[in-house]
């Protein structure tokens, strides 16, 4: 049994205790929204942020991160109101099968918070371990920009 | 390829009636469909190809009898419902049909989405079911406020009288007008120019969702008390499992103190608990053995292969797919031929969610969800397999991520009836990534053999095309009963009686899925004949992205691009002359061209070369030609911009057909550049992105789309979401070639691909080394320490790892990495028991080639 925080809330994961952060979130908490891609950290469908980085959630062991802040696709609107990435996703219409996406919205969401002007190469830097087989990342690139630009904007 | 003109003339059949209070409205295509529209006691029955339904409270919802897959025919579909009925496309409810009669697609005589031919098969039936619900319910408000029809409108859900301005909503006339109003024998669909919503880029309905991680894809279903499965199954193509001891499995879950269910089937042994994890751990102590399969010595090098046993050469029995006047004759006469073979691999499908499906077994019913294209399939097997009438099965679509043609089959479904059947419990399999990349239904591998001559006018006098490869259909349909699926378009006219006559033993039978694209060549030809012969490898192929014409458009349009060098001519303008009068293909090729700049030379960089190379391939009706901009720096190259002109008739979502094009560019690119399928005793050795990469946004171009007619096309639309990808090889292997003089016939190409916007590619590190050692170094680490390795250095990212220019400059890097790679990185993986690094002995060779040659320079 290992206690860790989900979304600001303390929750009691089973286990066992190599299950990886994926499966509990998925299975355990029912929460679907972070994806399974290829459970060796390749795709990065199951990206959440674990301490405020971007983390593959399908390699980390529940054991070892008792205690630890998990924030997943599911946080990012939790008062009702769509994050900025969110909307610029939507604005640039971004998803098209949509399963990545809440990978990419997660590592782009983390991407922002510690640097809110990325250049290209910043953002295919913290982006590039993000895979989308339906081929989105030009309009993810334009999504992040503007997302930015509004992030900017939100901090005078 | 598609007469557009047919779609017009097909007869359609209107039905309306009242249902749960409301009126639903129906337009069925009667020609080319195989659906009666009498039940056995000749009583009528109502079976619409396009359903609208208005609701008792005005909510209108469209039951979509094709899948989202990103596609975005569930916008698509619902903006020409909403425009006939004057309401905002976004307020409208999207249903996935379940399967049924009444949802065949008339242009496949299945239930399935695929061909690129959703929207042209829906585009009359749905503006004919929208305008007949508006005209009806119109009747029913003008009677219900007394007025003249004609002085009424219909919009923003509800009848208006514009005079007075007394109005009555969709939801308070809808039972009245289902009673009261007869359906319109010839409705009246809004005219092109009346258009407000259709033709513009209205917003994805799926899209609010897909962001807020709420769209419930096959993966995320969950029922009260569902178990999950994984399956053990034999690796190798074809084979099964032999005998199996589960007791390290059961030894596992009595540790864990968890309950578990070892189950064979008839597709392996399944391995079922109460979550993923421990199923899976448990499915990794399982023993068993397994059969060889159906292609033990087969490498997955269908070309190496067909060369062996002379198909390449002898003519054998070959089926007759084109013909016009005697090419052979022709060729033998010419004074000087041109011969070149090109060969592809054959290729997974690696959608992002793996395949998946959930199956519940109680009281005599099954219900199954399932992310799956071939609706109707999945319910006919899953009633075989569990021993039922298919009316005893149900049958839920989900969304979908990612199909490409992969969810065509139902293979997974096959599995979750049976397991659910024996269970008696809802069950959800699960593949992992590396069951889904060895269990695949990949695109064949095929060689084409092509000959040609010119012209003293320097066009194509003589063409000859020999296709080897294996039938899709063949394979494909001994297991999914699809039905017989039409042949798209296959033999010209001239042809047809040859191929009668051709009673050779061993002919092969058609099969348009592998020789489309080859089966009417838009070009001046000259004389032409184009083959088709069989070979059966034992593996599984099925339909992937384009199908046939990921193939043909590649060896045609290479060939064609090598015809102009020969002829000194350049390519743009040698393919112009063969295309007199082709006007919607001459439309996409001099729009793509004009983009590109086509016939200046491009800005030139300090180390290598900046080329263009251009091609054209038209499929599914509709019509794409491309020109790709590289820079290539020894054997790296990096693809900079993609121009792309595409013409599919009316563009009725601009931007959802601008994002399927980037798509299917980015798609081509994978393949051209990084997917290979091989083999080893049967087994398809690629387990993971890591060994089977796509392309990365660092990789990605920029891509520039134009389309052709667009908005203002007075064209019925045609498809877009397979039309862009055939053009992209050929068009980069042109542009590779007018840089280095190095012409490549085979894919995925010999070179490492290039980041764009971090620089470095190829710059000197100041250590004299081989180029082709680093080249080849770097595709070995990209691909086997990319995954990880190129997240951020604060993340568990090395400094640089794409840039070998620094590892060069590191004193001790062969030591250090000598003594890790292939030891602790990449990391190893369990299989079956047994911990194995997944670097391949050749990508470790390569790099160890360099890091010795790098010491050796740095005289350590």
């Amino acid at each position: 049994m290992v206690s860790i925080k989900v979304n600001g809330q303390n929750k009691e994961v089973k286990g066992p205790s190599d299950m990886p952060l994926l499966w509990a979130l998925r299975e355990e908490l029912g929460m679907t929204g972070t994806k399974f891609g290829c459970g060796v950290s390749a795709c990065g469908a199951c990206t959440v942020h674990i301490n405020g980085v971007a983390s593959k959630s399908c390699v980390r062991p529940v054991s070892t991160l008792a205690d630890q802040d998990v924030r997943t696709i599911e946080s990012l609107s939790a008062d009702g109101r769509l994050h900025p990435v969110q909307r610029a996703w939507l604005d640039e219409n971004v998803s098209q099968c949509g399963y990545c996406q809440p990978g990419q919205i997660m590592a782009a969401v983390a991407l922002l918070n510690k640097n809110n002007n990325p250049s290209d190469s910043e953002i295919d830097e913290a982006m590039s371990s993000n895979l989308c087989r339906c081929g989105t990342y030009p309009r993810i690139r334009k999504a992040v920009k503007r997302a930015a630009a509004v992030m900017r904007g939100n901090n005078p | 390829m598609m007469d557009n003109s047919s779609l017009n003339r097909r007869q359609f059949v209107l039905s309306a009636a009242l249902l749960a209070g409301g009126l639903v409205v129906g337009c069925r295509t009667t020609r080319g469909s195989r659906v009666s529209d009498t039940d056995s006691d000749g009583k009528p029955v109502f079976m619409p190809n396009a359903w609208v339904h208005i609701k008792a409270d005005g909510q209108v919802v469209l039951i979509l009898d094709r899948v989202e897959m990103g596609q975005g025919t569930m916008t698509a579909h619902a903006t020409i419902i909403a425009e006939e009925l004057g309401i905002d496309a976004q307020l409208v409810k999207v249903e996935f049909a379940p399967p049924g009669a009444a949802y065949i697609n008339p242009l496949l005589g299945q239930q399935i989405t695929g061909a690129s031919t959703s929207t042209p098969a829906s585009w009359q039936p749905l503006r004919l079911a929208g305008a007949a619900a508006r005209e009806m319910l119109s009747e029913g408000g003008a009677q219900q406020l007394g007025v003249p029809v004609k002085e009424c409108v219909c919009e923003k859900g509800a009848i208006t009288h514009q005079a007075s301005g007394k109005s009555v909503s969709f939801g308070a006339i809808a039972a009245f007008t289902a009673a009261n109003v007869k359906v319109p024998k010839d409705p009246k669909p809004k005219d092109f120019s009346a258009f407000r919503q259709l033709g513009k880029s209205v917003k994805r309905l799926d899209s609010r969702s897909k962001v807020l991680g709420q769209a419930t894809y096959g993966m995320d279903m969950q029922l009260p008390g569902m178990l999950v499965a994984v399956v053990v199954r034999a690796p190798a193509q074809g084979a099964r499992v032999l005998s199996f001891d589960d007791t390290k499995v059961k030894a596992y879950w009595a540790e864990q103190q968890v309950e578990g269910w070892v189950l064979p089937t008839s597709r392996g042994v399944a391995v079922v608990s109460s979550n993923f994890w421990l199923a899976k751990s448990a499915a990794a102590r399982m023993e068993a053995r397994f059969s060889s399969g159906e292609a033990p010595r087969f490498d997955g090098d269908l070309a190496a292969l067909a060369r062996a046993k002379g198909f390449d050469r002898d003519a054998g029995p070959m089926l007759q797919v084109d013909k016009i006047g005697d090419a052979p004759a022709a060729l033998q006469a010419a004074g000087r031929t041109i011969e070149a073979s090109y060969e592809v691999p054959f290729l997974p499908h690696q959608t992002m969610e793996p395949q998946n499906c959930t199956a519940h077994f109680k009281e005599g019913r099954l219900e199954i969800w399932a992310p799956c294209q071939a609706a109707a399939s999945a319910q006919a097997v899953a009633a075989r397999v569990a021993g039922l009438k298919e009316e005893q099965v149900t049958f839920h679509t989900t969304y979908i991520g990612g199909g490409f043609g992969r969810r065509l089959a139902v293979d997974y479904v096959h599995e979750a009836a049976e397991i659910a059947k024996a269970l008696g419990r809802p069950v959800k399999v699960i593949w992992t990534r590396e069951d889904d990349l060895r269990h695949d239904y990949y695109r064949p591998g095929m060689l084409h053999v092509m000959k040609a001559s010119l012209s003293s006018q320097k066009t194509i006098s003589a063409w000859s095309q020999r296709i080897v490869g294996q039938s899709i259909l063949g394979s494909f349909l001994k297991e999914i009963p699809l039905g017989p699926l039409p042949q798209r378009g296959l033999g010209s006219e001239s042809g047809d009686k040859d191929q009668e006559a051709q009673s050779q033993p061993g002919t092969p039978a058609p099969d348009n899925f592998v020789t489309e694209g080859a089966d009417k060549i838009p070009y001046d030809l000259g004389a032409r004949l184009v083959q088709y012969r069989n070979l059966e490898t034992g593996v599984k192929v099925g339909f992937w992205r384009s199908v046939g014409h990921s193939h043909t458009g590649f060896a045609i349009e290479s060939f064609i691009n090598e015809l102009a060098q020969s002829a000194d001519v350049d390519a743009l303008q040698f393919r112009r002359r063969m295309l007199q009068g082709k006007t919607r293909e001459l439309g996409v090729l001099e729009k793509a061209a004009a983009m590109a700049n086509w016939g200046t030379t491009p800005a030139q960089p300090s180390q290598g070369k900046r080329t263009l190379g251009i091609a054209m391939h038209c499929c599914f009706s509709s019509y794409c030609a491309q020109v790709v901009q590289i820079l290539m720096v020894e054997n790296t190259v990096t693809v900079e911009k993609v121009w792309c002109a595409i013409d599919v008739g009316f563009a009725l979502n601009p931007d959802i057909i601008t994002a399927q094009v980037e798509g299917s560019i980015i798609y081509g690119l994978s393949a051209a550049l990084k997917q290979n399928i091989t083999m080893k005793n049967g087994v398809v050795q690629q387990t993971n992105f890591n060994n089977c990469p796509i392309l990365r946004m660092n990789e990605t171009p920029d891509i520039f789309v134009s389309l052709v007619g667009g908005s203002d096309s007075a064209l019925s639309p045609t498809g877009v979401g397979e039309v862009a990808v055939p053009a992209l090889a050929p068009a980069l292997c042109h542009a590779i070639y007018r840089a280095s003089g190095k012409i490549f016939r085979k894919m995925p190409l010999p070179v490492a691909t290039g980041k764009l916007r971090t620089g470095s590619a190829g710059a000197s590190s100041g250590v004299a080394v081989d180029p082709a050692l680093r080249s080849a170094a770097q595709a070995a680490i990209e691909s086997n320490c990319g995954p990880c390795h190129s997240a951020p250095a604060n993340e568990g990212g090395i400094d640089n790892i794409d840039d070998l220019t620094a590892l060069e400059g590191k004193k001790g890097a062969r030591r250090r990495y000598k003594s890790i790679i292939g030891k602790s990185m990449p990391p190893p993986y369990e299989d079956n028991g047994q911990m194995v690094s997944p670097i391949s002995e050749e990508d470790k060779t390569a790099i160890f080639k360099w890091l010795d040659a790098v010491a050796k320079a740095r005289g350590e």
